[in-house]
């Protein structure tokens, strides 16, 4: 037998194939969400069911959306600091990001809360239900990206040695979720 | 280790479970999934057999060499709810849970990085994940078997509201069936953004596209496909799952629906926009592998290697855009029927072209009836059946009448079975050698290829002839209808072929086996074929190269003049 076993740690992941690996995932989420719209649209076209807004029903669905940027620019503001050193100030805003992705959640939770009250339900007209289901599937997405960057915090709150391409993509994966949301609002919004 | 594990070498200091089960190695993934889809395509296999059973001979006991106790509750017969079970989960197991995993993830893992040039796959853990992912998507699919009610029973396709509780199945088999697939599909998006940017990454210097072998590129276009429309799918399921589970009502309609319902026929169309280029998911991978086969064992290169890749990416965008052609009679606009029918018809344009590129290769080659050889040409055979006679389901006025028949069931039995099991049956014999370090046994594999040959067209062909005189799919007692009663003994005629088929496939179940322990030791390029796999030892180590290769020229460098044998490994510069 040839004597050139390899050590795992030979076979590394170079950060351009991670790089490249995250766009392509995010283009199969996109696509995810694509479909979705794509069905919500094909229903209000066909007028199977409505979901009526109000002008202040929408203004404060961007304004908790908005918690969001703020949070991407947290992520990406402890990302910068983390590479110049500064551990303390990358942890402060972590944690800011963090913490208004909580209350961006908290926030959908309370909107939808009323929106159940109004009679809107997810069995209710499935325009309803398309819309609890982008925004069930954005959450799931979300949450996960709260794993992470509750990773990356304990990681930083360490001092752990921790590899660049692993800060950088979940920050890229914070700012998709972002970009996404608002995306998926202003359309719906929209066709609404 | 049995099962032929022993192929792939690790740190010697890894426990059994790193190098066995948990394994990052892309040759025993590839093995590990292997092994899985087997399985799978013997369990599905059995299924087939069950409905030809019931087909030829309805409501009559259930021999014993068919495992005839199993239905003892019922009498020893197939009810037709069991009837129901049994296509659904043979169509589905067959596509997702023995196609998929042989074709793409055994041979996609197996073969891309040694082909390419690479180390491993491009994320090993994330490729080990996509294994167990679809391990666990096996589990829950198999679970749906010891629960009440049954497995899923709406067919393959699943449409509602055949698929949900109101007006469908009340059983929660159905439920898990779409659970399954969700952490199938799961599996699937992780291989193939494994794949995609392995290709693009990790290709060896002077390794350009156009050097790459067909085999990859047809895995590397099956793997953009699933990238970008697996999810599209998922999308449906999800709704689908909710529909069952959460009272959501996205796919119902009428009278079954409490308030203003949904739409059903979304859920085709989400299907297919999935479905249709499914199809070329499944089939690309079987077109490079003979495409490449053909040029090994013709000693020639492959004709229009540049146009055979380009017509196979152009199948692929092509394939994006006729979704519809399935869904003809649900009343679609007749000018969206015509434009999907022109759509479908251009797809014959490319795919004619690299047919008759297949036969360009071998025309005055020297040619080698080995048995990759013999698959390689099944498929061709198969594939000319399958593919002409999708342009009578293209046709709008056609496929009115031939819609549901059996004449679609033996046109997508050649496509996607016949086409891509001889295709599958051409890669194991091809890379047994360098999976297993033995050779397969020849005569037996003759035996198999001219056995499973004859029997697969005589079952297919008569299907195609049932479904022309108007026999539907997915009819549980055909001899109810008088007008199907004349055609009883063609259904005899197809369902003892289909026996004998399987029959075949034991055979070549017991080749694989005794061929892994006492088939002749392989040498180390036994075809004499110039790709880079052929260029390492086996078992090949983890890292599979010890210096990562050069490679000077394409895959198909046969009876060059300029060289000394009648082929050049890739690695290997022509003066």
């Amino acid at each position: 037998m040839s004597q050139h076993i390899i050590n795992r740690t030979q076979i590394e992941v170079d950060s351009g194939s991670s790089k490249l690996g995250i766009i392509v995932t995010f283009g199969a989420i996109t696509m995810l969400f694509v479909t979705l719209l794509a069905s919500a649209g094909s229903m209000i076209i066909q007028d199977l069911g409505r979901i009526h807004l109000t002008s202040f029903n929408k203004i404060v669905v961007f304004a908790i959306a908005s918690l969001l940027i703020l949070s991407s620019v947290f992520c990406e503001s402890a990302f910068n600091s983390w590479k110049d050193g500064k551990w303390e100030e990358s942890r402060w805003f972590l944690g800011s990001a963090i913490f208004t992705a909580s209350i961006f959640i908290m926030g959908q939770i309370m909107i939808y809360q009323q929106w159940v009250s109004m009679g809107f339900t997810a069995s209710s007209n499935v325009v309803a239900g398309m819309i609890y289901l982008i925004g069930g599937m954005h959450a799931v997405h979300l949450l996960s990206g709260m794993g992470f960057l509750i990773w990356l915090f304990y990681q930083i709150l360490n001092e752990n040695r921790l590899k660049m391409i692993r800060f950088r993509l979940i920050g890229w994966y914070w700012h998709f979720l972002t970009i996404l949301w608002f995306a998926l609002l202003t359309i719906l919004i929209i066709i609404i | 280790m049995g099962l032929g594990m022993e192929g792939s070498e690790m740190n010697s200091n890894e426990s059994f479970w790193k190098k066995y089960i948990f394994s990052t190695d892309h040759k025993m993934i590839g093995k590990q999934y292997l092994w899985l889809g087997i399985f799978f395509l013997l369990f599905g296999g059995f299924q087939a057999m069950l409905i030809r059973w019931q087909l030829a001979y309805p409501e009559q006991p259930v021999p014993w060499w068919l495992f005839g106790f199993l239905f003892e509750a019922d009498g020893g017969i197939i009810s037709p709810d069991v009837y129901n079970q049994l296509f659904t989960m043979h169509g589905t197991i067959m596509i997702f849970w023995a196609i998929t995993p042989i074709l793409i993830s055994a041979f996609g893992n197996f073969v891309i990085p040694l082909q390419i040039g690479a180390r491993d796959m491009a994320f090993p853990t994330l490729n080990m994940l996509s294994f167990w992912t679809m391990f666990l998507a096996s589990v829950v699919l198999l679970l749906s078997y010891v629960i009440p009610d049954g497995v899923a029973s709406g067919g393959w396709t699943s449409y509602p509201p055949l698929s949900l509780k109101e007006g469908g199945i009340a059983g929660e088999g159905q439920t898990l069936w779409t659970l399954a697939l969700v952490f199938a599909g799961t599996s699937t998006m992780m291989g193939a953004i494994n794949f995609v940017i392995t290709v693009i990454r990790l290709r060896a210097p002077g390794m350009t596209y156009f050097r790459m072998p067909l085999t990859v590129w047809g895995l590397w276009l099956t793997s953009i496909l699933n990238a970008i429309f697996v999810p599209v799918i998922a999308a449906g399921l999800i709704m689908l799952l909710l529909d069952r589970t959460l009272g959501t009502q996205f796919f119902l309609a009428g009278r079954l629906a409490a308030g203003g319902g949904g739409d059903p026929l979304l859920f085709q169309h989400v299907f297919w926009i999935f479905g249709h280029p499914e199809v070329y998911i499944l089939i690309l991978p079987a077109w490079g592998i003979v495409s490449d086969l053909l040029s090994v064992f013709s000693r020639k290169p492959a004709f229009g290697y540049k146009v055979t890749a380009i017509c196979m990416s152009t199948i692929v965008v092509l394939s994006t855009l006729v979704w519809g052609h399935h869904m003809y009679t649900t009343g679609m606009s007749p000018l969206l029927g015509k434009s999907f029918m022109f759509l479908t018809l251009l797809i014959s344009i490319p795919s004619s072209i690299f047919f008759f590129n297949w036969l360009g290769t071998m025309w005055r080659g020297s040619l080698h009836f080995d048995p990759p050889m013999l698959y390689s040409m099944g498929v061709i055979w198969v594939f000319a059946l399958g593919g002409l006679t999708g342009l009578y389901n293209a046709t709008v006025t056609a496929d009115i009448y031939l819609h549901d028949t059996m004449f679609v069931v033996g046109h997508f039995h050649y496509t996607m079975a016949a086409s891509v099991l001889f295709g599958g049956f051409a890669a194991i014999s091809f890379w047994f050698p360098k999976l297993f370090g033995r050779m397969l046994d020849d005569l037996s594999s003759k035996i198999h290829f001219w056995g499973t040959f004859i029997t697969l067209n005589l079952v297919f062909f008569n299907m195609m002839a049932l479904g022309y005189a108007g026999h539907h799919r997915r009819i549980y007692n055909p001899s109810e209808y008088e007008f199907l009663r004349p055609l009883m003994d063609t259904n005899q005629f197809i369902s003892i072929a289909a026996f004998i088929l399987g029959a075949f496939q034991i055979l070549y179940l017991i080749n694989i086996v005794w061929s892994l322990y006492k088939g002749k030791k392989a040498d180390k390029n036994p075809w004499k074929a110039a790709t880079l796999e052929w260029s390492v030892d086996f078992p090949i180590p983890h890292g599979n190269f010890e210096q990562i290769p050069t490679v000077y020229h394409g895959p198909h460098e046969y009876s060059n003049p300029k060289t000394a044998d009648d082929w050049a490994p890739q690695s290997v510069e022509i003066k």
